[in-house]
Order: structure tokens, then C-alpha cells, then sequence
């Protein structure tokens, strides 16, 4: 005798948290439209699936009886352990409930329903309500000693966890290529090996975020708490293809970064405000990337008075590991404020600049790696006179001292932008060479790439190639 | 040259300028009067007629006061200047009294000729002119000019065989030489360049009288950086004038001065010289291409070729009286 859809849903829903390993359901769905065959199973990863196996309209079967129903039976396949359901929802005229009677008859165990609701819905409805058998974790990046990365998963609902029910997460999105980063949840229980249950992607501004997971069914995990406007695409990579893509390692500089921005702010008007507008650019480049993870400090620098009536351009820490916006605005009152003397045109102070960075830089660390920017036209100083015929240091610092100083702390790198229109007394930027670790870019040819590039440089911005595909979990 | 002219210059000692443009002779002349304040030694400077002068107070002012070099000759200036001062070796009162000896007073016909006249054209015949009527000559040889340029031999060849033509015409070359004193001023000691070479050269001595502690070479010495700094010339014919001097002039009427004009930057609170930071010349901030004196000018071995000169020339004329 068959039975009602409220019971036909506790029946299903009891076997479906029954199947597992090899065991599936068949269900056979004698439809207003026609006959379909559902087979409904755990993937891999535990998760109900429902598939409809065979499907033919009413006209399309066998006017007669018996061929009617062998070819139902020649869907539903080989007997197996568990005996298909037979439904019967809404049947034109009252053939269903005739094929479900016959039937009923050839599968003795089956246990037989008829009901009003469409069977796909209903059994989105079982699926959907099913508690997890597996716990659900994030697939996330964990940075160890030596900036080495692993995977590692975090938790985000237990077994036994139902729809609706959310898990919490901060996580931190490194900047990633064009398909964005990738948010895969995996199911994992003592007894399984770690299973891939869902991967999408998401194009989202480097950063922390604190995340909301909403298990929408088994299989199905909505994040919450992303910037308006982004959204979830489909990751088509294969899994191995993303893991490949992890980097070995992560400097701590992509977490978090110290960038020093040094600026000359001697000489003509519209080259100081140039150098001030390329400093800025580095900025908010850099700070763009590093959402919350940049701090920078600002220092301007002129010459030095070589005698006694000259003038004197003193080193000035306008910031010292500031929030970006706070040195945003320094520049633009530096900008606001003119260039200071022109003074010595022959060098700068630069020497003193790495002095007092490495001398603060002791005092004060900056947790994550330093990145120095010189920006200026003038060389350095030398510690005597020499044939240069530029001025020593009056401090007598050597500057190629004070650069193996920096350099020998490990957690600093420079580069350099060199304002070649300014002529100083000499036309050899070998200095600057050195100071850079390499050719300074050009003051005038710094686009928006070059920009990204000085940040590569810098070890702040990701080099070309290099993106972290999976987030990095945060402590909370 | 009328008569009064003749009259004067027999009283003064004609001392012509010699070198190649940019060689600093008119800053040489301006470090001269300073150089003469800085020693203390009883030693003045005074001009001995109105342009002389006021010439003498402008060169003087510009070095000392301004920190600007002097503007580079036009054609051939005259300077009438008398260095005026106790003889050396007589400057105290005798002790028993009585008056002191007479002020020495030496007169000076300096001719600072703009360093293009030196070159073999029309012009250049006045200059010839004028050295062959001096007896002293200061020959400033410019080391750094000379590296990058390399032309003092040009400068110095044809008109060096002009004066020997007319000396022969005059008999005054009887016995091979000019008659002529020399004193040859390697100049710019105060550049980095010229010190260093001078360092590695080991010719380098701490001026240990002098209350700034100057690095000197020695007038000995001076004759071998000269040499040195020859053999790195830019043309290589440097050397030729090295052996020109020796060939045109008497051994015992020539000497060799490493000299600067404006000296080593001191530090006006220190005022002692620091080897780090011995550099007198700076790019002038408001004019980037022009060059401007940092700091003190203190003259080195200004004085001493030009008293040098004077009193062999006084002595010279003593003899023949």
C-alpha cells in the first residue's frame, strides 16, 4: 500500500544518511510527465549526490503493459542490496499508479509512495537537509619557518552540521593572477582520506578578512562577508593544477611590509613635486596590496651646509611606520610646502639617510621586511675627499659602509629612482647603482608597471608570476 | 714706452705672468696680497699708481671678501705693485738701540697677459716683447688643465723660441741660455687631484710651522712632481716642456713651487686643516656652472716665487752696479 510524501520524505532522507561507500538508492519517480530513474549515492567526499539515471516521457513507453514495465525495470538495473523506491506524484490519468502497483509486485522489499510533489525537488529538499557525515574545512596556506608554506585545512563545521548552520574564519588574501583567490572546502574525517568538496575563485583586494561560512547543503558552502560587488566564479583548475601554484615559500614582506620612502626635496620646484608624486604612487600602490599589512615611514633629505653660510637641508622623518593615509597626507603637505634650499648641488646627504634608517631601524624594529626607496638626483657624499671633488660627509659617514650595514640585517631591501633631469656636478650615477642594487629606474619613465616593478623590487608587490592561489589563515 | 714708463720700470723689477689660459695667473696675483697678510712676515703689497691699485684692491677683495675668482685677463693687464718689508733675516731692532735698517721695498712690473696671447698669432708679439724685457718670469703650470688638455707645450714652444730669437739678436744668448730668472708654480695644489698624486709620490710633508698644518711640498720636491705630473699629461709633450726649461734656461735661475692660490678648506671654527675634507671649491649654488671659494682663502707658496724673483733680480742689479 502506498504511503504519503511526508513519510515518503523521512524514508528517503533515513536512506540517504544511510548510503555511504558503494551503497546507492534507486529511486523511481513515476512523474506527471513521464518515467525517470534516480540514483542517489555519497560522492567521494560524503556528499549526497542525486542523478537521474533514465528518464523517458509517458508516451514513449510501451503501450503494452509488460514492455511497459521491463523497460522501468531495465533502468532501474540489476537488483541490489537496497530495494528502489517507487513513487508515484500526480500521474496522468491513473497509469501511474498501475505501474506502481505492477511494480510493487516485482520488487516485493520496495517500498512504494504516492505523493503530490515532484520527486527532483523532493530530493533536493532530503539532500539538502542531510547532515554532514564528514567535517568541512577551508583549504587554507599556513606559513611556517622560513617563510615555508604548507596547506592546511580550518575547520569550518563539524559533523553532524545541518543547513544554515555557519562557521567563522579570518583569513588573509594574497595578491593573486586573474582568476582571483581560490576558497576550496574540503571534507575530512578520521576514517576518509581529505576530499575536495568545492572550489571557487575570487578576484578580492589583498587583505584580512573575516569570513562567514553558511553551509547551504552538503556540498554547498556560501562565504559571507566579502567586499560588495565580488564575486564567486568557477575554478576549473584542476586541484594538483592550484596546489602547483602554490610558491614554496612566502616572504613575510607579501604579509606585511615596512616601506621607507626617502625623498630629496632639493632643488627645482617640479622635480622635488615629481619625486613626492612618485613616492606617493609607491605608495598607494604598495598599501593597495597590502590591505592593512603596510606601514610606511616617510623621510625627506637635502644637502649638507659644506661651510659656513651654506645652507643646510636637514634629514626630517616626517613618519616613522605609519598607517599609509597618514603618509599620504605628509607628501602632499611636503608637496604643499615648496622645495627646501637647493644648497651643495654637488651630493646630498644620502649616507646620513641610511645611518639614521639603520641606527631607527635597530631602536625601533618594524616587524616584516623594510623596503628603502630613494628617491633624489644627487649622490651621496663621500666619507673624505676624493677625486670626485664632491664634499665629504662633514659626520665623515661612508655611505657604502652604511649600505652594508642595512644590507647585513637581512630583513631590508633598497631601490632607487634617480632624477636624472637634474644635472649635478657629475654625470655618473654609479652611486645610485649601488644604492639600487642595480640601474635606478628614471624619475621621468616611471609608469604604472614600473611602479609595480620597484615594488617587486622592493620585495612589497608580487613579482611577475608569483601569486599565492589559496589565502593564508589568520590567527583570529 | 714713453720716457716716465721707462723711467718707472727701470725702478721696479719686471716680472711677467706666464701660462695658459684657465692656469690662474690674475687669481695668482690676488692670493698674493693675502698671502702677504696671512705671513705676518713685515711683508705688504702696495700699488704703486692709481690702476695699480685699485687693481690690487679688487683682486684682493674678490678672493678674500667676495669668495669669487677674479674675472680672466683681457689682453695683457699691468700691475704696478711695490712689495714693500723688513729684508729678510734683518726684521728685529738691533738690541743696542739706534734706528732700524730701512724698509726694503721691491718693485714688481707684473704683466698678467690673458693665456691666448700665447699662442703664435700677431698679438702674441707684444707679449714677446714684454718677456724679453723682464728678467723674472712666473711660469704657472696647470696640472689639471694640462691632463685634461694638454697643451702647455703649444703654448709655451713658440713663444719660448721667440724670446730665444730675440735674446740672440740682442747678445743676450751668448751662452746658451735666457737670461731670465723662472719660477715655475705647479698650480691647484689645493685640488683633490693634485694632492693625491702628490700623496702617492710620497712628496708630502706636513707643514709643520705653519699654524693650520698644511700638507706641503717641499721646493726640492716640487721639481718631481712637476716631472711626474708631465709624464701624465693628456698629449704626452708635456715632457718637452720639462726639457724645454732645462734647455732655455740657466739651472741655477730656475725653481719649482707647488702653489695654490685659495689654499685647503679649514673649517672657520676648527681653523685647522682636515685631510678628509680638504677641498676649497664649490659649485656656486646660484650659478651651478660657475665655481666659488668655500671657505678662509689661505694662499700656498704665493709669496715665495715673487720674493724669490724680487731678490735675485735686486741682487742682480746690485752686481751690476
Amino acid at each position: 500500500m502506498s504511503r504519503d510524501s511526508r513519510e515518503l520524505r523521512e524514508v528517503l532522507s533515513a536512506a540517504v544518511t544511510e548510503l555511504g561507500g558503494s551503497r546507492w538508492l534507486t529511486v523511481v519517480d513515476l512523474g506527471q510527465d513521464g518515467v525517470g530513474v534516480w540514483e542517489l549515492y555519497r560522492d567521494e567526499a560524503g556528499t549526497p549526490r542525486g542523478e537521474l539515471r533514465w528518464t523517458t516521457p509517458w508516451s514513449a513507453l510501451p503501450s503494452d503493459d509488460a514492455a511497459a514495465d521491463q523497460a522501468i525495470v531495465d533502468a532501474v538495473g540489476p537488483a541490489t542490496r537496497i530495494p528502489p523506491l517507487l513513487v508515484s506524484t500526480n500521474s496522468r490519468g491513473d497509469r501511474g499508479d498501475k505501474v506502481l502497483e505492477r511494480l510493487g509486485r516485482r520488487y516485493p522489499r520496495a517500498a512504494a509512495f504516492t505523493g503530490e510533489h515532484p520527486v527532483d525537488r523532493m530530493l533536493l529538499k532530503v539532500i539538502a537537509r542531510q547532515p554532514l557525515t564528514r567535517f568541512y574545512e577551508l583549504v587554507a596556506l599556513r606559513r611556517r619557518a622560513a617563510g615555508r608554506l604548507e596547506l592546511v585545512g580550518c575547520q569550518l563545521f563539524p559533523i553532524g552540521a545541518r543547513r544554515g548552520d555557519t562557521g567563522h574564519v579570518r583569513v588573509r588574501c594574497l595578491p593573486s593572477d586573474a582568476r582571483g583567490t581560490v576558497f576550496a572546502v574540503a571534507a575530512y574525517s578520521r576514517d576518509t582520506r581529505f576530499q575536495l568538496v568545492s572550489a571557487q575563485a575570487i578576484k578580492l583586494p589583498p587583505g584580512v578578512y573575516d569570513l562567514t561560512a553558511e553551509l547551504r547543503r552538503p556540498g554547498l558552502v556560501h562565504f559571507g562577508g566579502l567586499p560588495e560587488g565580488a564575486a564567486f566564479g568557477p575554478e576549473r583548475r584542476a586541484w594538483s593544477a592550484i596546489v602547483s601554484a602554490i610558491p614554496e615559500r612566502l616572504d613575510r614582506a607579501t604579509i606585511v611590509g615596512h616601506l621607507i620612502c626617502a625623498v630629496e626635496i632639493s632643488g627645482p620646484a617640479d622635480r622635488v613635486e615629481r619625486r613626492l608624486a612618485t613616492a606617493a604612487r609607491m605608495v598607494e600602490k604598495t598599501a593597495a596590496e597590502l590591505v592593512g599589512g603596510l606601514k610606511v615611514t616617510l623621510l625627506s633629505y637635502g644637502p649638507h651646509a659644506h661651510h659656513r653660510n651654506g645652507k643646510d637641508v636637514p634629514i626630517r622623518f616626517d613618519a616613522w611606520a605609519e598607517e599609509p593615509s597618514r603618509v599620504l597626507a605628509a607628501l602632499r603637505g611636503l608637496a604643499g610646502g615648496g622645495p627646501a634650499s637647493e644648497g651643495y648641488p654637488s651630493a646630498a646627504r644620502i649616507e646620513c639617510v641610511l645611518a639614521e634608517v639603520a641606527d631607527r631601524l635597530e631602536a625601533s624594529p618594524v616587524p616584516g621586511r623594510s623596503a628603502l626607496l630613494l628617491v633624489g638626483a644627487r649622490p651621496p657624499c663621500p666619507p673624505r675627499s676624493d677625486v670626485s671633488q664632491v664634499l665629504p660627509c662633514p659626520r665623515r659617514r661612508d655611505w657604502r659602509v652604511e649600505l652594508r650595514r642595512l644590507r647585513r640585517r637581512g630583513d631590508i631591501v633598497l631601490a632607487a629612482v634617480h632624477d636624472r633631469a637634474v644635472q649635478t656636478a657629475h654625470a655618473d650615477d654609479s652611486a645610485w647603482h649601488e644604492l639600487g642594487g642595480g640601474p635606478p629606474a628614471d624619475l621621468d619613465d616611471l609608469d604604472d608597471l614600473d611602479v609595480a616593478e620597484l615594488g617587486a623590487a622592493l620585495e612589497l608587490l608580487p613579482m611577475k608570476g608569483r601569486h599565492v592561489p589559496l589565502p593564508l589563515l589568520e590567527p583570529r | 714706452m714713453n720716457p716716465q714708463e721707462t723711467a718707472r720700470q727701470q725702478l721696479g723689477h719686471n716680472i711677467a705672468m706666464w701660462g695658459t689660459p684657465g692656469s690662474g695667473k690674475t687669481t695668482f696675483l690676488g692670493a698674493l696680497s693675502i698671502a702677504l697678510s696671512r705671513q705676518d712676515q713685515g711683508w705688504k703689497l702696495v700699488g704703486s699708481d692709481v690702476p695699480s691699485t685699485d687693481a690690487l684692491i679688487k683682486l684682493a677683495t674678490d678672493l678674500a671678501g667676495q669668495r669669487k675668482f677674479p674675472q680672466p685677463t683681457q689682453g695683457i693687464e699691468r700691475y704696478r705693485w711695490n712689495l714693500v718689508g723688513a729684508a729678510p733675516g734683518r726684521r728685529r731692532r738691533r738690541p743696542w738701540g739706534g734706528p732700524g735698517p730701512e724698509a726694503v721695498q721691491i718693485g714688481l712690473d707684473l704683466r698678467d697677459p690673458t693665456g691666448e696671447v700665447y699662442a703664435l698669432n700677431a698679438a702674441s708679439e707684444d707679449l714677446v716683447e714684454r718677456l724679453v724685457k723682464s728678467r723674472g718670469i712666473i711660469y704657472l703650470f696647470d696640472p689639471v688643465w694640462e691632463f685634461v688638455k694638454g697643451n702647455s707645450f703649444d703654448y709655451l714652444y713658440g713663444v719660448l723660441l721667440r724670446i730665444a730669437h730675440r735674446m740672440v739678436d740682442a747678445g743676450e744668448f751668448s751662452d746658451g741660455s735666457l737670461p731670465h730668472y723662472l719660477a715655475v708654480c705647479i698650480t691647484k695644489f689645493d685640488d683633490v687631484r693634485v694632492l693625491e698624486t702628490a700623496e702617492k709620490l710620497r712628496l708630502v710633508t706636513p707643514d709643520t710651522e705653519g699654524l693650520l698644518g698644511f700638507p706641503r711640498v717641499g721646493d726640492d720636491d716640487a721639481r718631481a712632481l712637476f716631472r711626474w705630473l708631465c709624464e701624465v699629461s693628456r698629449s704626452g709633450n708635456a715632457e718637452l716642456v720639462l726639457n724645454m726649461i732645462k734647455q732655455f734656461f740657466h739651472e741655477d735661475r730656475v725653481r719649482y713651487y707647488v702653489t695654490s692660490s685659495i689654499g685647503f678648506y679649514v673649517d672657520p671654527e676648527f681653523r685647522l686643516f682636515d685631510p678628509d675634507d680638504v677641498q676649497n671649491l664649490i659649485p656656486d649654488p646660484d650659478n651651478p656652472t660657475q665655481m666659488k671659494i668655500r671657505g678662509p682663502v689661505y694662499p700656498i707658496n704665493v709669496t715665495e716665487p715673487v720674493t724669490w724673483l724680487a731678490q735675485e733680480l735686486a741682487a742682480q742689479d746690485r752686481s751690476r752696479r
